[in-house]
Formats: C-alpha cells, structure tokens, sequence
C-alpha cells in the first residue's frame, strides 16, 4: 500500500485546518486512513474457466464462467451456444450478483409466526423439511385425495421443472399449473388455426417486415438474447438486405424505439388494427392467393351459408370503423397492409407486454390471420412451429389406481375445461377459495411469484392463506416465499448440475447440459429436483417407482442415454458445423461426431450442449394439425370476440359514471431488467430499469402531457395510481411516448422485502388489475381496469388546507 | 501503430444495456442502492444517452445510445488534468490513473461528451457479494474521477499471454466487456489503423458518423446511423 501524494496533501490540510479551528487531529487522521485504501485490488488467484448455463430468466443461455481461485467473478457467453453465441443480456450479466447476494436464502426456513411476517420464520434442517413435507402428502394419498396437491410453476424449461410435473402426474394430481401469462394468448390462437397449443415462433432474424401489435419482443421475450441476435440479423446481418420495422402499440416501449415507424393506436384496439390491415388486403385482393387456395380454411362463406373471414372482414371490419376505434388514419392502415402484403415474408406479432402477463386472444388471432393471409406460415422470416421437444416421453407411470383416480379429477383452474381455456392463476386462487370441486391441501410454487406478478396477486395471496401448507422454493424472498409454510432454498445455476431444455422463443430443440462450477454451494441448499426424487422415496410404492433416480446427476444421465437413443442432431458448434448438420440432414442423413453415449456426454460438458439445427419447413402434416388439415382463419371465433368485446364496452360506458373511479386506461409492462417479475433483487439491474427516464429503484407512471393537465400533474411529482382493485404509489413521468388517456406502469418494483437494498414500498401495480374475464377464454380483459391518478403531495396540503 | 477503437451500430442496437451491467461486473463498478443512485452518484463507465435528431416522419427525434469514453485523439481532459491522472498512450487509450488524481474535476468538465465520472464513496459490496470482484482491476478510493478504460486490463493480459506463448498478439484476443456482450451485435472493436479489421471496415460506412465532431476531439468511437 502506498502513501499517496493526495492523501498525504488532504491530511496537511485536515491538520492544519485542525490546528487553526480547534478541530480533532483524530478526524483528519481518519480520513487520510479512508483514503489509503487506494490502489486495492481485490484478492487475486489462479485463472479457470467453466460453463454453465444461466438460470435468470427462461432462455436458458449457456455461459462461460471466469474464475479466480475458484470463485465466479464475471460470466460472459458460450460462443457455441446456439441461443446466444457468446453473447449475454444484463440480466445474464448481473446474474453474478444472485449469486453472492447478502440476502440469499442459504438453509430452509419455516414458519412458525402469522402467515407473511418476513420475521416469523426459522431456519431448519432438510431432514426435518422433507419429514414434515413428506408425511402430510403420504395422509393425503392414504385419504385417496391426491388430486389436493397443487404445483405452480414458471415458464423456465429445465430438467427440474419437468420432474416436478413427473412428480405431481405420478403422485395423482391434474393441478400441474405453469404460469406464463404472455404464452396463453398466442397459443390459444395457434390453437384455434393450427390446432397446435405452443405459441408460435417468429422467425425474426429473417422477415423482410416486421408489424407488431404491441408485441414487446425486445422487452420480454423469453429470451432475450435469442431475440435480439435475430434482430441484429434482421437489420444488419443478411448483406444489403435490412428489414424494416413498424410497431403499432399505445406506448413506445424499448421495442417500439427500436422499430422505424410507432404507430400509436387507442389502448386495446390491437386486434381491430390488425383485422382492419387484413380488410385492406382483402378488399384490394393482395393476399397470397396460391397459399390461400391451398391452406386456409373459413376464408370464404361455409356451404351452410356461415360467413367466412373474407365477409366478415369487409362487412365488420371497414376502414372508417377500424380508423376511428384505434385512432389510426385511414392512409396509414392503406400504406401499412399494401407494404405488409409486399414485404416477402411480412411478419405480424400479435401482443405481448411481458412474459407474465397476458395479452388478448383477438389480438394475436388478428396477427395470425394477416400472417395467413400473406402465406407467411411456416416459412423463412414466416411463423414456424417448434418441433418435437428433444428428449422422448417419460417412461409409462406405473399402475396406481389411487393416482389414476386423483389425475382423473377435474382441475382447479377451468383450463384444459374447453378447447379454448387458458390457465389462469387468477382462476387456481378463485377455486382455492371457494373450495370447489375440492379444497387444495398443499401447494407448491416454482420458480415464479404468484402473490406478487401475476393476473391476481392479492386473490392468491388470500388463497395461499387457505391452503394447509404451501411450500415455496426461492433463492431471494419473494412475496410468494413469505407467505409459505416452508421456504426451501435453491441453488444457483453456478452450484448444480444443469440440464436445460431450450426457450420457447426457439424453434430448434436445445439441450444445454454442465456440471457445477462451484462445488461447494454457498449455502445448505438443495435443487428442486432433488427436492422431488427424495419426496418421491418417501412415500414409496407407485410414487418411488415412477421416480427411480438416486439423484439428479443419474437423472441426468438417464436423460442423455435416452437423447442418444433418439438418433438425431448433433453437438452444439461454430457456424460451420451449424451448416453441415443442416444440409446433412435435408438429404436424409445423420452424422452427430459421436459414437456411444459416453462420448456424447463428454463432449457435451466440453462444449455446453445438444442441439438439432434442422427444421423442415412447410411440412404442413406437422404444423397444420387441425380437422381440415389447413391453417383456420376463424372468421365466428373473431366475430364473437369481437361481438363480446363490444358488449363488454357499452357495459362499462353505463358502469363507469356509477364508480367513478376514474378514466384513464391501465397498461402494465415488464421492463427487460425486471421481465417475469424477477430481478428487483439485483442492484444492477435496478439501476438500469428504463432507458429514456434513467428511472431507478422505483414505480414511475408514463403518462400524456396532455393527459397530465388534465389532472394537474407535473412530472416527477410523487402521484398515487388507483383503480377499484388497489392503489400504487409512483412517480409521474411526462412523456410523449404514450397515447392520451393512459397510464403505464412497470411491474415487478416495489416488491416489500430485502435487507440490504430497500426499493421504495411502492404497491403492487398488478394489484390494480380488475378481475374480469374474456368470456370465451378465461384471459384477463384488460380493457376492464380503468384507473385515477392523483398527486400525493399537492392531495396532501389539500386536505390540510 | 495499433489504434485502438469501436465502432456501435445504432441500426442493431436496441437499448438493452447489456453493455452497461457487463461494464460494472468486469469493472468493479460498486452496487449503489435507491438513495446514492437517485443522488445521481452510481458508477456507471458506459451509460445509455439520448441523441436527439430532426424529426423523421412520425418518430420523437430522439435515439439511444451506448455512451462509452471516446477516447478521443484530441481528449479535452489531458488537456486541462493539472497532475497528469488522464494520459493518451500512443495506441490512442485515454487511461486515468486514480493514484495521481486529486479530484479537481476540471476533466469532468472538459468532456463534452460527460462520461466522467465523480467517485463520491468507497465503494461498498455487503459480504458476499465481495467475492465476485474482478482482481485485475483496483477498487477506487473516494474522491477521484473515473472512467471506461477500453478494458485496458484485458489488454494486458492479452499481451501478457501471447507473450508468455512466445508469439504476437492476435487481432481477435482482446475486446472490452461490452463488446464481448452486446447481444445485439452492434459493437465492434479492435485496431482502425488496420484495413483488414471489422471495426475499420465498419468505420468506413457511408452511416458513420462521430459524436460532436465539430468540437475537433476526434473521438475513436464511431457510431452507425440509423435506417436505411
């Protein structure tokens, strides 16, 4: 440590000042000693690196870990890895600080206070966890009411997450719940044309024009590394051809700045926009005939006289209707669909405003039928239609009456109850409460936060208080793992074995596989897999049958034995070997530069993973699964919604001078750094929460200038967000980025919990969701929450004054 | 003469800011938390900026981008540093050495480009998250500027390595934090004296354009204008 020329200058000075103004050597000393702390460099080592696969969010990215003296210091892309090729977002990068994060949840805890004290629980051992876990689910398959366990899980694709759905199928419940809400709307339409309930993938990278209905791809994709690679192709990478980009949508969001045109439309009106462009195309006969002949149906009149999409679009769907409900000049929707019906291919996206909040049916099924229209289904910079995941079926379960009888009984939430039906969290916590068909005994929550991002968090909360035990896994404190029973702690990515099945925003099969690079775990913690193999040998009989495994690592390895069996793809490499798997397999062939299991495992581990680059397009057995074989346009599907969501609209004009609660529309978003309610944990990415305002550690209100006179509000100004389900404390930002009569709001901030960085107690802006529902589907109706706002401050000296 | 540079394309970019967070991992940029950060205090060595434009059709003129240090050929801050704590080397790194700065802040205002920075604290990690602290570069006291170093330390152990290997440095070995990062592939960077290099080829696009290049700094980072 060096004396330093500046520290010796600042203490002569200190102490002559001392000496003058009476005041203590001692201060000036201690400064001069907080100064020398100069030219540290943190603890030094031998350099190692490692791969791993990064955990922050659904993409699954594989990683490259620099160690010094075997600690994680910085994770940067696996340049082979297909989802990223080296690359990494922030929150990839940050993901360092979940690692070593002073609030970590390091042993189980239970509680033993009131429900949702964060000082209620106590820390215990996994023995006496697994005990207590395991006996009170063997009562409920002794009662013969297996179908009483539930299991919510997040969108995340990794090994752990299906063998808890294993578990739960083997145990005999239907209640095997996956929360992601972004996912529902556009698989439900894939559903009602393709007859294929996985949401569509857009294959961005190589679209000539992109047109997205508020679809926030770049926000909160499910990958966002994936998906800003493709756009980087998309403008940039394909030689002199760039692809052009028109967003339509009632905010500018960090997509919409990326794009060359925003066309701001009314909140809501997505689908109508998007129906309205499909009339033009119609109308002036430029959709793609040839596909149209061969692979739509419902396009024209049935035989039994029910109006096709072509009728319903020119009668319903006219431009004078479509231009004054969205906003949008008719000459703008003329020149959008003559450039979408030009562009080869046009892509069209329905919307999206985070991975855990969900859009509007209509919407993506307005974006679908432009896609069809224009014949960009299944072809490059078209709609694809990922295949067969990669790894073969589980083994059969085991004959087990008990569980049978218990899978047999009807869900909690109403999907799966009607071909259209999404799952609903809102809908699990509606059934919890009202004890109907059954009452949920115990509930286990993975890998999301239901109590706090969701459709309903305070519906489930409510709910979690009624079920006799709720087990949550968590790493950090969330809102969910404070109102359990039982917290149990998961490791980090770095800390254990990974096997991670590929985002959904891809269309190849991925499988990214590495071994732990810290083998000592930071804390007494335990994967949920391992969670589940060991409840599993507890209760024994059927249930232990169907999950044999001593542990995960052997799962795992049973796993890659059986994606050896299958015979296909290869191991992940550069862009070169990408090309040869590829044109190996079109001309039928395999060559996967392994031989036997053992040596697809190393490899493997040496490279990251497993892929299979192939996709065969226009293979329409695969991706037209519907009765007629062809891509449905469902012209009384879009009538009805659209006859539905009219109605909902008069009701409400009659409704809202009776409440009164205020005018503006509620348009709720996840920023990239806090997308499927994680992150508000990790200082970095507090700190970068929005781009245009540098908002950080907080809730903040975009809202019109125009609008903000109106109310009387300045920006900047402390304001207070209510609605008729909860209120929101926030600042106000003044912004033209969004339309008139609208308030945005970021979710996933002020989240009540952590000891070292407190973000302010904002409220939950999920909370302000009314509970309406679309009548057909079960989707949250956005359209129903309507909200106030008011400044704090200037209310405040009101009601003194 | 290598002469370091980068090139971001504004076209790829989408704000993500990737390149922020890689840059405060590699580069020890201390966690800040709601109070010190709303003081407008938190270390961030590239930050995003607004560039404001003429109007285009229908858009707010106005884009972001990544605001890196330009490491100038003419850097204001040598210039007016009364210790010589910011130098230019001869491969063009404006480096600044926080031994021998004194905190005048006279660079900070020189910069027009106003990525230097104030370090108001000591930087502080609550245990463990100590532990994830990058060894190869030094923790800054209170009372100093700061600023992005082009990841000088990756530099050297570059060389360090080659030189170690009996062997040159190769072009591909060394790029910043944020370049390894950008998931966008928007960032390029290496040596703009060399004609063979990405960055130079990029460079010369009819799209580049320099950040206040009547100011006659000549900034080494070179941006790529939007649209067509």
């Amino acid at each position: 440590m060096a004396f330093s020329r500046r520290g010796f200058l600042g203490a002569a000075a200190g102490a002559a000042a001392g000496t003058a103004f009476g005041l203590s050597r001692g201060r000036a000393m201690s400064r001069l000693i907080a100064d020398l702390d100069f030219a540290v460099y943190p603890p030094g080592g031998p350099e190692t690196f490692a791969l791993s696969v990064c955990r922050e969010c659904p993409g699954g990215c594989g990683t490259r870990v620099r160690c010094i003296g075997g600690r994680p210091v910085k994770l940067d892309g696996n340049p082979l890895h297909p989802v990223n090729a080296g690359r990494l977002c922030p929150k990839g990068q940050a993901a360092l600080q979940a690692l070593y994060h002073p609030d970590r949840i390091l042993r189980p805890l239970r509680r033993e206070g009131r429900r949702g004290d964060p000082d209620s629980f106590r820390p215990a051992d996994w023995d006496e966890a697994l005990a207590e876990i395991g006996v009170r689910l063997g009562l409920l398959r002794k009662q013969g009411r297996p179908e009483a366990l539930g299991l919510l899980r997040g969108p995340d694709a990794g090994l752990d997450e299906a063998l808890a759905g294993r578990f739960l199928a083997a145990f005999g419940s239907p209640n095997d719940l996956v929360q992601h809400g972004g996912s529902e709307a556009p698989a439900l339409a894939a559903q009602a044309s393709q007859g294929i309930r996985r949401a569509p993938v857009p294959d961005l990278g190589e679209a000539d024009l992109v047109l997205s209905f508020a679809g926030d791809f770049l926000d909160c994709p499910d990958s966002p590394v994936l998906m800003t690679r493709a756009f980087g192709r998309f403008r940039r990478g394909r030689g002199g051809r760039r692809g052009r980009f028109i967003y339509a949508g009632s905010r500018e969001s960090l997509t919409a700045s990326a794009a060359d045109e925003w066309v701001p439309i009314r909140p809501g009106s997505e689908g109508l926009l998007a129906l309205g462009i499909a009339s033009v195309i119609v109308a002036e006969g430029l959709y793609d005939r040839a596909f149209a002949i061969r692979h739509l149906a419902g396009f024209e009149d049935g035989p039994d006289g029910s109006p096709g999409l072509r009728r319903l679009l020119l009668t319903d769907f006219g431009l004078d209707r479509v231009s004054a409900a969205t906003g949008v000049p008719v000459n703008w929707i003329l020149r959008i669909a003559r450039e979408f019906a030009a562009a080869r291919p046009g892509l069209a996206l329905g919307p999206r405003s985070g991975q855990q909040l969900a859009a509007s049916l209509l919407g993506h099924l307005g974006a679908a039928v432009l896609n069809g229209l224009c014949g960009s289904i299944d072809v490059a910079g078209g709609v694809l239609t990922a295949g067969p995941g990669p790894l073969p079926a589980w083994p059969d379960l085991p004959d087990d009456p008990v569980a049978a009888a218990g899978r047999g009984r009807a869900r909690l939430d109403r999907a799966a109850a009607g071909e259209l039906a999404a799952a609903d969290p809102g809908a699990l916590a509606a059934a919890i409460l009202a004890e109907e068909p059954y009452r949920l005994e115990a509930l286990f929550v993975l890998g999301c936060d239901p109590a706090w991002v969701g459709p309903a968090p305070e519906a489930f909360a409510a709910a979690m208080a009624k079920v006799p035990l709720v087990v949550a896994f968590a790493s950090l404190p969330d809102r969910t793992a404070l109102l359990a029973d039982w917290i149990l702690p998961l490791p980090h990515a770095l800390e254990t074995w990974a096997c991670h099945f590929g985002p959904a925003d891809a269309a190849f099969p991925v499988v990214s596989l590495a071994r732990p690079v810290l083998t000592e775990p930071l804390g007494d913690v335990r994967p949920a897999g391992e969670v589940f193999l060991e409840l599993a040998r507890r209760l024994g009989g059927p249930v232990a049958e169907a999950l044999p495994w001593p542990g995960m690592p052997e799962l795992i390895r049973d796993q890659i034995g059986r994606l050896f069996a299958a015979r296909r793809g290869a191991i992940i490499g550069t862009a070169f070997d990408e090309a040869w798997v590829r044109l190996m397999e079109r001309a039928g062939w395999w060559a996967p530069g392994y031989r036997s299991e053992e040596e697809l495992w190393n490899r493997m581990l040496e490279t990251g993973g497993w892929w299979d680059p192939f996709y065969d397009h226009q293979d329409w057995q695969r991706v037209l699964r519907t009765e007629s074989g062809r891509f449905e346009l469902r012209p009384d599907l879009i009538a009805e919604l659209d006859r539905q969501a009219a109605l909902r609209g008069a009701g409400r004009v009659e409704g809202e001078g009776a409440a009164g609660d205020g005018s503006l529309a509620v348009h709720l978003f996840e920023p990239l750094a806090l997308a499927g309610g994680r992150g508000a944990h990790l200082p970095f990415l507090q700190e970068i929460l929005d781009p245009d305002h540098q908002e950080k550690w907080e809730t903040w209100a975009e809202i019109h200038p125009e609008t903000a006179a109106e109310l009387d509000i300045r920006d900047g100004e402390p304001v207070e967000v209510r609605s008729g389900q909860g209120s929101v404390l926030a600042r106000a930002r003044l912004t033209e980025r969004v339309v008139p009569g609208l308030v945005a709001l970021p979710v996933g901030q002020g989240v009540p919990h952590g000891n070292h960085w407190t973000p302010a107690a904002d409220g939950n802006p999920c909370a302000l969701l009314a509970p309406a529902r679309e009548a057909l589907t079960g989707l949250p109706d956005a359209a129903a929450t309507r909200a106030g706002m008011v400044g704090r401050e200037r209310r405040r000296m009101r009601q003194e004054a | 003469m290598t002469r370091w540079g980068m090139v971001i394309d504004l076209d790829r970019c989408t704000a993500c800011q990737a390149c922020v967070v890689a840059c405060r991992v590699e580069n020890n940029a201390p966690p800040s938390g709601p109070e010190f950060a709303h003081q407008g205090r938190d270390i961030s060595w590239i930050r995003l900026g607004s560039i404001k434009h003429e109007e285009a059709g229908n858009r707010p003129g106005l884009s972001l981008a990544p605001l890196p240090c330009m490491h100038c050929e003419n850097p204001p801050c040598v210039h007016v540093c009364p210790t010589h704590a910011t130098t230019i080397d001869e491969e063009g790194m404006v480096a600044q050495v926080p031994a021998r700065c004194i905190g005048c802040r006279y660079c900070t205002t020189a910069c027009p480009y106003t990525v230097r920075q104030f370090n108001w604290r000591l930087g502080q990690w609550p245990a463990p998250l100590d532990q994830g602290r990058n060894p190869d570069v030094s923790i800054r006291p209170r009372g100093v500027v700061e600023k992005c170093t082009f990841c000088a330390h990756r530099l050297q152990r570059a060389r360090d390595r080659a030189r170690y290997e009996g062997r040159e440095l190769e072009p591909d070995e060394y790029v910043p934090a944020c370049v390894e990062s950008c998931p966008a592939e928007a960032m390029f960077f290496g040596d703009l004296d060399d004609p063979h290099s990405e960055v130079a080829r990029q460079a010369a696009s009819p799209r580049a354009f320099r950040l206040m290049e009547e100011l006659g700094t000549r900034p080494k980072v070179i941006y790529l204008s939007k649209g067509e």
